[in-house]
């Protein structure tokens, strides 16, 4: 868990106020495995949500393939529920007063056999809920590989 | 009294976040199980297959590398290894329409022909 299996960075929006949707892009590498190389991907993540999260941020993200580094695999950064895969779930909380720093976590589930973990820093802006400068929301996402470099 | 809502609201709050937990494993062990009875079977439907034709369209499904053969009316799922037998090539990637797919009844091989080069995947089996 200390090593990455997944690195990532990117930029995101959220609106979420009681039910709503988030959507971002990124580039995304592969570091460990037969198919790891310093040529990105680029995927596109859409959300869907529930809590308090109005926000615009960049997102610098790591990942771990729970599971034996051999089966680590490029196709593994995408999930397509509308095929049939099982989607990853994601929360996340932060601090929202104009700035916004948050942090995400989330689970890929049945990825080669074993579960994908993975962890985000979220620097940015974002509305406050109401009075209090915290965000907090939950839910669902799919991601697909728009373009590898590989 | 000020001090016994405090410690309400961190004893609710520590119960919400219980919950939650609780609700993600439940959720992964379920997802684990259901997944891995499909993958199960997809691996056992190609592992036993005798499969040789044109290849129609391979893509990403279900994390897995998914194709068709022409004339054959299912999906075969499996999760192939890419290396030097295969000069690094991921198959979904060089894998194309009119390529021809070549893969005996529980061949640890799957070959790949494209024009006069064929490229070799060996895959992962169930449970590795």
């Amino acid at each position: 868990m200390i090593v990455p299996d997944f690195l990532a960075i990117g930029v995101g929006f959220n609106g979420i106020a009681g039910f709503g949707g988030a959507s971002s892009i990124e580039f995304r590498w592969v570091t460990r495995g037969p198919e790891a190389s310093w040529k990105p991907m680029i995927t596109v993540t859409q959300s869907i949500g529930i809590g308090y999260s109005v926000d615009a941020t960049l997102n610098i993200e790591s990942a771990n393939y729970i599971g034996n580094v051999n089966n680590i695999r490029r196709r593994m950064m995408q999930t397509n529920t509308f095929s049939g895969d099982i989607p990853t779930i994601w929360g996340s909380a932060g601090i929202a007063a104009g700035g916004k720093i948050g942090v995400t976590g989330y689970a890929t589930p049945n990825v080669g056999g074993s579960v994908i973990i993975g962890r985000e820093l979220n620097l940015g802006v974002g509305l406050p809920a109401g009075p209090f400068p915290v965000n907090g929301v939950g839910g669902t996402s799919n991601t697909w590989i728009l373009n590898d470099f590989y | 009294m000020i001090s016994i809502n405090n410690r309400k609201m961190k004893m609710k709050v520590l119960y919400i976040g219980i919950a939650i937990l609780i609700g993600i494993f439940i959720y992964i062990f379920t997802a684990q199980k259901v997944g891995g009875n499909r993958e199960r079977e997809f691996f056992n439907r190609f592992n036993s297959s005798n499969i040789h034709g044109e290849l129609e369209y391979a893509k990403i499904r279900y994390h897995l590398c998914a194709f068709k053969i022409k004339g054959i009316g299912e999906e075969f799922y499996f999760d192939p290894i890419t290396s030097d037998l295969n000069n690094d090539r991921i198959f979904e990637y060089v894998a194309e329409e009119g390529d021809i797919i070549i893969k005996k009844a529980y061949s640890d091989i799957l070959e790949l022909k494209k024009g006069d080069k064929v490229f070799i995947y060996k895959f992962r089996k169930y449970n590795d």
